[in-house]
């Protein structure tokens, strides 16, 4: 036997273990990587006792599975995994958890996030997303994103003035980026002038 | 960013339906979090260890019981261990904890796979009422009204209330020092331990909500009063009752000992269909099961009908199912 230590192995060589029924290896794999899983988990839910339990179904689908999961690349694996179950918990408790505190503060957090890489790709996606809207549906995210407006708000605002303003508005905001938001208040205080 | 739509998009992709442009969007908001600190590297080493060694014996106790012959795949849930913890070792407690889910003593329970969600329990009272008990929490109940001139109840958490009317005999629920009264009604009352305030939706009827006798409000449907337990004052709004009991309708149930036709009535509730029976002897049988919210209705009508030495099938139309017992026990049939 050779006398490398645990974390020296290569991912491949304790799947391969893993696969043929290696406990010894599936300890050495779980050693190396369960800190991580369990902070990344803990990040986005804030509870010990879900962290935990994701970290605890993810592995244990690793050892129940090892005879069908292929597995190339493990710390890739293992986040799709995590996020998948996140994921899935927090749309079950919709109603209140801390996953979704970034989305209600997201104006807040947006002035601070200018020399932030993660939040720059974040917008460009948000930009995308928004931009495969239906336009009426656009515009109500638009204000409610940039003016931290409830969205049963906005919505009533836009429909008093749906018919007379909502073009304008829809061509304005076609023009305005999101780099220009300071003018959206503007507009909205326009559009509560008009109704 | 609107919650509502960000759970749609949730949804679609959990059911591999959102686009790329939809994906990459909730990705990129995961990884946001990615700015948070790491919880591991503020634990001491010792802490570190424990809850390595935590997971680590978990994990292998969710691996010996799904890999235990005869079992499907149950995860144990940490939750619940706390729980268990106080009483006994946990893993004995698991162990306890999974067999009675699996063969409980009186009647068999239904073998749903990898079952993760907790299940809110189903009761039915003496007087005909329904309540759907949050998971965690508890109610405490006669098991007859007879001889009583109100039908009281005694809530801690959370659940929902459908309630027969009986003119005679108002229903109470106390929760902490509020008490909610109504003649026959369905309602939502919230009193999770911890939180500052108890909050009473009303679906359907009239419900009464009073704080040592004084009265604080009469609320009618798609109202709520919130009551804020530490200054003792209520406030009343207007609200969507659908958005507050949702969770009554959608997490996974246990029923536990109820009749075949108690379960019926909760069935055409949940899931908009009507329900029929060809005869009496099927009606009062008893049964216990977990239903989980992903299933399918004829996977439940499937899951009552085994259990119950029954059949069922779907009119023409398909909205009205009837079931019936099977031929070899004693029936009488009008089909």
């Amino acid at each position: 036997m050779n006398l490398v230590k645990p974390n020296h192995y290569s991912d491949a060589l304790l799947l391969q273990q893993i696969e043929q029924g290696c406990k010894q290896s599936f300890d050495i794999l779980f050693e190396k990587y369960w800190a991580k899983a369990y902070a990344d988990a803990y990040r986005r839910l804030k509870d010990p006792d879900q962290a935990k339990d994701i970290v605890q179904e993810v592995f244990t689908h690793i050892w129940l599975k090892r005879e069908t999961l292929h597995i190339d690349n493990l710390p890739a694996y293992l986040n799709v995994a995590i996020r998948n179950k996140i994921f899935k918990l927090v749309e079950k408790q919709k109603h209140i958890h801390p996953f979704f505190d970034i989305l209600e503060d997201m104006p807040a957090s947006y002035s601070q996030a200018d020399d932030n890489l993660l939040w720059k790709e974040f917008l460009i996606c948000y930009e995308a997303l928004l931009n495969t809207l239906p336009p009426k549906r656009q515009i109500i995210f638009r204000l409610h994103f940039q003016e931290d407006l409830p969205t049963k708000d906005i919505a009533t605002q836009l429909g008093i003035t749906r018919k007379t303003v909502q073009n304008q508005l829809g061509k304005a905001i076609e023009k305005i980026k999101i780099s220009l938001s300071p003018l959206l208040p503007l507009w909205i205080i326009i559009l509560m002038a008009i109704s | 960013m609107d919650k509502q739509y960000f759970l749609e998009l949730l949804h679609k992709y959990l059911n591999d339906k959102a686009t790329d442009v939809e994906q990459q969007f909730l990705i990129k908001y995961y990884d946001l979090f990615l700015t948070e600190p790491d919880v591991i590297a503020l634990l001491s080493d010792e802490q570190k260890e424990k809850l390595k060694k935590e997971i680590n014996a978990s994990i292998w106790q969710n691996i010996d019981a799904a890999s235990a012959p005869g079992k499907k795949v149950l995860t144990i849930n940490t939750r619940f261990l706390k729980i268990a913890a106080a009483a006994v070792l946990i893993g004995f407690c698991a162990t306890i904890f999974l067999v009675l889910r699996t063969q409980p003593e009186r009647k068999p329970v239904q073998p749903v796979a990898a079952r993760k969600q907790k299940p809110d329990l189903f009761i039915l009272l003496a007087d005909g009422s329904k309540v759907i008990l949050s998971y965690g929490s508890k109610l405490s109940y006669p098991s007859s009204f007879n001889g009583r001139t109100k039908r009281e109840v005694y809530l801690q958490g959370e659940a929902f209330f459908d309630i027969k009317h009986i003119d005679s005999k108002p229903f109470v629920v106390h929760t902490g020092k509020l008490e909610t009264t109504v003649l026959g009604t369905a309602f939502n009352v919230k009193d999770i331990p911890g939180d500052k305030t108890i909050t009473v939706t009303v679906t359907r009827g009239r419900v009464k909500v009073s704080d040592n006798n004084k009265v604080l409000g009469i609320i009618i449907p798609n109202q709520q009063i919130t009551y804020d337990k530490v200054q003792l004052n209520a406030t009343q709004n207007r609200i969507n009752a659908s958005l507050y009991t949702t969770w009554a309708e959608k997490d996974d149930l246990y029923f536990e000992d109820v009749t075949v036709e108690a379960a019926a009535r909760l069935l055409e509730a949940r899931r908009k269909v009507k329900i029929e029976f060809a005869d009496e002897l099927v009606k009062s049988k008893r049964f216990t099961a977990t239903f989980d919210k992903s299933e399918s209705l004829d996977k439940e009508l499937k899951i009552i009908c085994e259990f119950n030495d029954a059949t069922y099938s779907y009119d023409k139309e398909k909205t009205t199912i009837t079931i019936k017992s099977k031929p070899q026990t004693n029936q009488t049939s009008n089909l």
